[in-house]
């Protein structure tokens, strides 16, 4: 079971996951700045992104469907990050 | 979240303090694109959040206002600042300056490959040394000309300024909005070397300790000695309103009150105006030609980058969220929205 603050907490953490993904691909295509979309730091900011966007459309605590549906975002979204090592 | 199009955080200075603001919600300075001009992007720099009456003894005063270009040639550990616009004069609370920027108002003037090279050392994020050469030229804007450091980067790019390759000047990205108010001198105050001073509009840094005069009425700017035992002279004082000179006097002073010879705002700005175009101009074409949808990669790639230079500039990292606009640069090329496209 999580709790809004849970979310909120994801949803920061995917945001540093994003720029920070896009810094290091960014600091080393500045060139071209571009790169292959199968790049896996790519793909893994593309996801974080949809997973925002889901997020963003979602509302905890209204049925029991929508609330498993934000965990599993909120997993998701915790297993993309977890390199990132500030989760409590 | 909102993704903004011109983000504004005040980053230093007694005029951003709340104590001087007019709306506690904004930030003290403003930035944003000329209203009146709907088919270029012009930039203006102002305090219009600063509530200047609440500002003490401000008549009569000075003012020095620089807003520059950062960007990073390449080097992500290394800012390079090009001033792109500049003004000074006399500061009036009732006509508060605004400072403009237009980038397709710029052009070199000086060849690239006739700019003479100054070789200087980076330190690399490996341990190594690796060498950039360094060159001076001239900017011109309108009728002025700014003398800029350019910088030619190693190995490809070739650049006269942060934010110029070749013949492309970019809008987008980091810029920083200082705006100093000095306090003017009267004859007999006291002065201190290497300290800035006013008097209607002419700032300088003062060569001698002594004491400020004039010969009349802001004319013939002079410092005399302070000791009437001493020995005597007068020193004429010359113009100098260097912008890395006076960024780096006045950050030695963040502790001061708005009581001070000198009170000031520096402000940072990020524009993702191109970045945000090419990302509709990418929506726009796959919505009136795509069939596969693979070309949303782009759309893809662009949205991240936005995202990223958003969240760093917002927690005030602002040297990556330039080093993730430069890259977003060749990618934005000729995306503008067509709205007369036949959809």
């Amino acid at each position: 079971m999580i709790a809004l603050q849970d979310v909120w907490s994801a949803v920061d953490h995917a945001y540093e996951a994003i720029a920070e993904l896009q810094f290091q691909i960014a600091d080393r295509s500045r060139i071209s700045g571009d790169v292959d979309i199968f790049n896996k730091k790519q793909t893994r900011s593309t996801m974080l992104l949809a997973y925002l966007g889901a997020l963003d459309e979602l509302r905890l605590n209204i049925t029991i469907v929508e609330n498993r549906i934000v965990e599993r975002l909120y997993n998701n979204i915790k297993t993309l990050t977890k390199d990132i090592r500030r989760w409590d | 979240m909102e993704i903004k199009n011109i983000l504004v955080k005040d980053s230093n200075g007694q005029l951003a303090e709340d104590a001087y603001k007019l709306d506690l919600s904004k930030d003290a300075a403003g930035v944003y694109f000329d209203p009146e001009e709907l088919n270029t992007r012009i930039l203006k720099f102002s305090p219009n959040n600063v509530n200047f009456d609440a500002v003490p003894n401000l008549n009569p005063s000075s003012y020095v206002a620089f807003a520059t270009y950062n960007g990073t040639l390449g080097y992500s550990n290394r800012m390079f600042s090009t001033v792109v616009s500049q003004d000074s004069g006399t500061f009036s609370s009732n006509n508060v300056p605004i400072l403009t920027y237009n980038p397709n108002g710029v052009s070199s003037v000086t060849d690239a490959a006739t700019l003479q090279d100054v070789v200087i050392e980076i330190s690399m994020f490996n341990g190594t040394i690796d060498v950039l050469n360094y060159s001076e030229g001239y900017l011109n804007v309108g009728n002025k000309d700014y003398v800029v450091e350019s910088r030619r980067a190693f190995p490809t790019v070739v650049s006269n300024m942060p934010n110029v390759e070749y013949k492309q000047v970019y809008l987008d990205g980091w810029y920083s909005y200082t705006f100093v108010l000095f306090r003017d001198s009267v004859p007999g105050n006291p002065v201190f070397k290497d300290n800035y001073y006013s008097r209607g509009g002419f700032i300088f840094k003062a060569s001698v300790d002594g004491l400020f005069g004039e010969d009349s009425l802001g004319v013939g700017i002079h410092i005399t000695n302070a000791d009437p035992a001493g020995t005597e002279f007068k020193e004429y004082q010359v113009e100098n309103n260097d912008y890395e000179s006076i960024l780096f006097w006045i950050s030695g002073y963040t502790g001061e009150t708005g009581q001070a010879n000198h009170t000031y705002l520096h402000s940072q700005a990020l524009v993702t105006d191109t970045l945000r175009d090419a990302i509709v101009a990418e929506a726009i074409d796959i919505a009136c030609d795509s069939t596969t949808g693979i070309e949303f990669m782009d759309w893809q790639k662009l949205s991240a980058k936005r995202i990223g230079a958003y969240v760093f500039f917002e927690n005030g990292i602002f040297e990556k969220a330039q080093v993730i606009m430069e890259s977003a640069r060749t990618m934005c090329l000729n995306k503008k929205v067509d709205l007369a496209r036949n959809c």
